[in-house]
């Protein structure tokens, strides 16, 4: 049986309840599988039981939302596994608030503007990281498409940078070096 | 399943391929010394045309020295790789999914105080090097 977890703030799944090795759930833990209407507390889900154990007594996490007072969808948005779960219909979207449940911030690409300053593109790399400065504080304030707009202006920096300096860098010292 | 497989092979093909480039350049820098113009390593075009070296200028230097034992010289042809590496190794890492663990070390790492001061540093190094 496959299920999806929340926990981190975050959608977690799907996870095979055969293999259970890699979920780590409490009683608290919202949770969905085919079956349920909606999002409900793990330690609520008679088939769970044997699963939680003896930590079914689990203390409450505070980041992870509480399932009672989002019950409010309605079938056409209850989670629907599927073979896609990245799909935008096929995922199982839980039933919260958005702003409970935020996306994640756009990647800065931070690791590439540093590898790419070490190898002499800085001009582009410092850009790239100016990106990432814009990045995170278009996120922060809640303006996410201006977020997403500039983490690929940094993701077109870094290749720019790479185009532009560094396979010309290899070509003059391959033909003319010293 | 046979999505995850898939998934897995590919994530392992990446792996590979990236431990055979990183083995490559191992080699290279170990056995080439790039300020040597036999060796054709890359040049650095900024230096090229301004003279004035930038802030990775001397890293392959560093590269070479560091393999072959010589952290002193790698460090006077350019500290900075000292910290930008592991640096620039943490954020690839907290960018991961599996960054997506710790949350609170993310948003740290990616505040904007933070990106801002690491920027500023690069700059405060590109100019200090060239003066001292």
């Amino acid at each position: 049986m496959k299920i999806w977890i929340y926990r981190d703030g975050r959608q977690q799944g799907p996870f095979d309840l055969d293999n259970p090795g890699d979920i780590s759930i409490d009683s608290t833990t919202p949770v969905w599988y085919e079956g349920l209407d909606r999002w409900k507390p793990a330690g609520l889900c008679p088939e769970l039981k044997e699963f939680l154990g003896s930590s079914a007594d689990g203390e409450k996490t505070e980041d992870s939302p509480s399932a009672e007072t989002s019950g409010q969808s309605d079938k056409a948005q209850a989670p629907q596994p599927g073979p896609a779960p990245a799909s935008a219909i096929g995922r199982p979207a839980p039933p919260v608030a958005s702003a409970a449940a935020p996306a994640e911030c756009p990647p800065t690409y931070i690791g590439w503007s540093i590898f790419l300053t070490i190898c002499c593109c800085s001009p582009l790399s410092i850009g790239a990281l100016i990106a990432s400065i814009c990045v995170v504080t278009a996120w922060n304030s809640g303006r996410h498409s201006n977020a997403r707009k500039a983490s690929q202006w940094a993701a077109w920096l870094i290749m720019t940078a790479i185009a532009l300096g560094f396979l010309p860098m290899m070509l003059m010292g391959i033909f003319m070096p010293g | 399943m046979n999505r995850q497989l898939k998934k897995n092979h590919k994530a392992a093909a990446a792996a590979l391929a990236t431990a055979c480039a990183v083995a490559a350049l191992i080699f290279f820098y170990r056995h080439f010394n790039p300020a040597d113009a036999a060796s054709h390593a890359p040049r650095c075009i900024l230096r090229a045309i301004s003279g004035y070296d930038c802030p990775g200028c001397g890293s392959q230097r560093a590269f070479h020295a560091m393999l072959n034992g010589n952290i002193a010289e790698a460090w006077n042809h350019n500290a900075f790789i000292f910290f930008a590496i592991p640096v620039a190794i943490f954020y690839l890492l907290v960018e991961s999914r599996a960054g997506l663990r710790w949350p609170r070390l993310r948003r740290i790492a990616t505040h904007p105080a933070t990106i801002t001061a690491i920027t500023a540093a690069i700059i405060a190094w590109w100019i200090l090097r060239n003066i001292f």
